[in-house]
Order: structure tokens, then C-alpha cells, then sequence
């Protein structure tokens, strides 16, 4: 009964994670459209949402994947993931708070990572297989991006420099909704698939599933593709208003380059499974676009802040998961303390969106 | 020590086939849209062999990010 109920909570922080994962990085895919005016919000995150929704069906392959490499996940319990996803969602609001776009997938691994050093120690957590497969491409993914945008933008303006607006407007109008499209759909299938295997890899602990014969469950495919799209469709207007009018100024040829280069980047990455982080790579690309332009056309004041959230984010998410991992074992081994955790994280989430509000839509650049 | 840590082979590829694909990708749309004006343009100006070239390009292009589209979701449905 105890486990049944404990479970339960863990796979309602995994789908408010999934959420808030959705919300969050509404922003890597829709905030260049919106603040060229390429997509009207409402329309962009629409699009958006309905692709996040199609691209966790697209595959299932990373579900399987999540934390074997970096956790000893034989000593992972379920108390440890609800920890982390705790401390994932803490970060994640944190950051949404501050409009500061940061790496969701990295909150997650912080928190379990965390939540993981705080019950059985620094052998829970394998350090060079996180740098190897956390920070390395953490270091990459914003400077390549930056680089490929750059480029991008320099042949972008040499090429329509010359021609008449009305013509080229229109075209990257089509092309900006198009990138926006394929950055929604990799979105979906990348993100949607982490809270996938979070949740079957609960059910596994909690001996629902077998572990020799590991799959994800329809009803979990569907529940956590349902978390992220509604989460995106919510928007992260904080957040779209920095990424999208905040680092630089951008015109329609700059967001299409940032948008169709960045999509480009993590495509070719993934093919070599080199994930980079859709955040970073936007980031990254919107910086680069606006640089190569003019290099003093970023607020790099702005773009100060947002390595400072990224260079935070594991440390931090770490900290908030063995900070819950902490509370919760004070209470023993059970359900107590999750229940105790899970009534405080909604009082606090409801007094946080009774007090601030929903920000409206972001400003046009 | 940075070999050991870093998978440097990958991440070499990493950066030789991003840059290839944004660049290629955006150097080839940009390409369709300037080929998009220039016929509208020839159109304008009765030059039918400028138009007949500019529409050419300018399908070759729109055929070229289509088949990157499509090249994009395998890529994600493989992994």
C-alpha cells in the first residue's frame, strides 16, 4: 500500500516535471517566431505544443537510456527520483521566475545527481561520465552554435542583402515556421522521452515492470507526451521575452538563421549521439546571429546572466534534491516524507502563481 | 587527460557536420529566397530567360530544404 502510494507521487512529480519541462523551453522554439512576428504567441505556441505532443511518438529509444552511464541506477529508489525531480522543478521554476533560459534536462540530472550523493555517496554518481556526457557538451553546444549562426547570418545577408523586402520577408516568414516546427517536434521527442524513462524506471523499482523485459508503457507514452504539451502550450512568456527580445534585437533573417542552423546543430549532433541541449544551442545561435551583425548588438549583460544560470544549474538542482532527499528521510524510509514535500512544493507553487501572475504575452522587438 | 575525459573523435564530427548542416541549410534556403526575388523581379521586368533561371533555382532550393526537413525527422526517429 505504502509503495503503491509512493509511487503514485513519483510519477506526479515526473509528469510535473514533464510540465514544467514544457513551459520552460517554450522559449527555445517559439521565441525567435514570436519577436520577428514570423508567428502571432497564441498561433507559435499552439504549433508548438501539437508537436511536442506528435515527437515523444517518434521514438523511444533515449527512454530506455536515462541515467544508465552516470548513476549506479542498481541503488537508485524511488525515493531518490522523486528527490531529484523535486529539485529538477525547483530549479526550473527558479529560473523561469528570473526569465532566464536554462537546461531542463540538466536540472533533472543535478537533482538526481544530488538527491543520489546525499543517500549513498559519491559512488552513486560516476564524475567522468558527467563530464563526459553533461559538461563537455554543455561547454560545446553554445560556442558551436554561436559559430554556425554567425556564419549563417554573414551568407544570409550577402545573398538577400540586395532584393526587395516584401519577397524575402515572406521567405523566412515560411522558413522561420518551418525551423519552429522541427525545433518543436525534436523537442518533444528528446525531453518527452526523459520523463518516459523516469517513470518506467520507477515502475521497475516498484516492481511493476520487469527489468529484463524494459518497455515503456502506452499510458506512459501518452501521459507524458500530454505533460509536455500542455506545459508548452501554458508558455514560459518570461522566458520567450528574454530569449526572444531580450538578447539582441532580432530581424526575421537573424531568427530564421538562429532557429534553422540551431535545428540543424542538434539534429547532426543527435546523429552522432552527442545530445546538445536545445537551450544552449538557441541561446547560443540568437548570440551568434546578433554578433556577427554587430558584435555590441547583444546585451551581453543579459547573456552574463544566462551562463551564470547554466554554469548553476547542476550544483543548484543538486543541492534542492539532497536538500529533499534530506527532508525526506527524516521521516523514515516511507511515504511520509514525499506526501509531507509534495503538500509543501503546492503550497509554495500556488502562493508563487497567486502573488507574480502570468506575465503577458512578450513584447515585439 | 582531456582525451580520457572528452571523446575528441566524436566530438570532432560533431563539429565538422554542425557547421556543414547550419551553414548548408541556411546558405541553401537563403539561396531559394533570394532566387524567389530575383523571379519575381525578372517576371516584373519581362525577362523570360532571367525568370526561367531564377525558378529553377529557386525550386532546386525549396527541393534541397524539403529533403533537409526529411533528412531531420529520420534523424530523429533513428535515435
Amino acid at each position: 500500500m505504502h509503495s503503491d502510494l509512493l509511487l503514485v507521487i513519483v510519477v506526479g512529480a515526473a509528469l510535473a516535471f514533464d510540465f514544467t519541462n514544457g513551459f520552460h523551453d517554450t522559449a527555445n522554439v517559439v521565441a525567435a517566431s514570436i519577436s520577428t512576428r514570423a508567428l502571432a504567441p497564441r498561433t507559435a505556441v499552439t504549433i508548438a505544443a501539437a508537436l511536442n505532443f506528435a515527437g515523444a511518438f517518434i521514438s523511444l529509444k533515449v527512454a530506455a537510456t536515462i541515467g544508465s552511464g552516470i548513476f549506479d541506477t542498481g541503488r537508485i529508489t524511488e525515493t531518490i527520483v522523486f528527490a531529484g525531480l523535486i529539485g529538477a522543478i525547483a530549479w526550473n521554476l527558479v529560473t523561469w521566475f528570473f526569465g532566464l533560459p536554462s537546461s531542463s534536462s540538466h536540472a533533472l540530472i543535478g537533482g538526481v545527481a544530488g538527491a543520489m550523493l546525499a543517500a549513498v555517496g559519491r559512488s552513486g554518481v560516476k564524475g567522468q561520465a558527467l563530464i563526459r556526457t553533461v559538461v563537455a557538451p554543455a561547454v560545446v553546444a553554445p560556442v558551436l552554435a554561436f559559430a554556425v549562426a554567425g556564419i549563417s547570418i554573414l551568407i544570409v545577408y550577402r545573398l538577400v542583402g540586395r532584393r526587395r523586402p516584401g519577397v524575402v520577408t515572406d521567405g523566412f516568414r515560411l522558413g522561420q515556421i518551418a525551423s519552429t516546427s522541427m525545433l518543436a517536434l525534436a523537442h518533444g521527442t528528446n525531453d518527452a522521452q526523459k520523463t518516459m524513462g523516469v517513470v518506467t524506471l520507477a515502475l521497475v523499482a516498484h516492481g511493476s515492470i520487469s527489468a529484463r523485459h524494459f518497455h515503456v508503457p502506452t499510458w506512459v507514452v501518452i501521459s507524458a507526451a500530454s505533460a509536455i504539451a500542455l506545459g508548452t502550450y501554458a508558455g514560459g512568456w518570461r522566458i520567450i521575452r528574454t530569449v526572444g527580445t531580450r538578447i539582441i534585437k532580432m530581424d526575421i533573417a537573424q531568427g530564421f538563421t538562429a532557429q534553422g542552423a540551431g535545428a540543424a546543430v542538434i539534429l547532426a549532433s543527435s546523429h552522432f549521439g552527442y545530445p546538445l541541449s536545445t537551450t544552449h544551442v538557441i541561446s547560443g545561435g540568437i548570440m551568434g546571429a546578433g554578433a556577427a551583425k554587430r558584435f555590441s548588438a547583444v546585451r551581453w549583460g543579459v547573456a552574463g546572466n544566462i551562463a551564470a544560470a547554466w554554469i548553476l544549474t547542476i550544483p543548484a538542482a543538486g543541492a534542492a534534491g539532497a536538500l529533499t532527499y534530506g527532508v525526506a528521510s527524516i521521516f523514515g524510509t516511507g511515504v511520509l516524507g514525499p506526501i509531507l514535500i509534495t503538500i509543501l512544493a503546492l503550497g509554495a507553487l500556488g502562493s508563487v502563481f497567486v502573488r507574480r501572475g502570468r506575465a503577458p504575452y512578450p513584447v515585439h522587438a | 587527460m582531456i582525451a580520457t575525459i572528452v571523446d575528441t573523435g566524436t566530438l570532432g564530427k560533431v563539429i565538422l557536420y554542425s557547421l556543414l548542416a547550419g551553414v548548408g541549410v541556411s546558405l541553401v534556403f537563403a539561396l531559394g529566397v533570394s532566387s524567389a526575388a530575383g523571379l519575381v523581379d525578372a517576371v516584373r521586368e519581362r525577362r523570360t530567360l532571367a525568370g526561367a533561371l531564377w525558378g529553377l533555382t529557386t525550386i532546386v532550393c525549396l527541393a534541397g530544404s524539403l529533403a533537409a526537413i526529411v533528412l531531420g525527422v529520420v534523424v530523429m526517429s533513428s535515435k
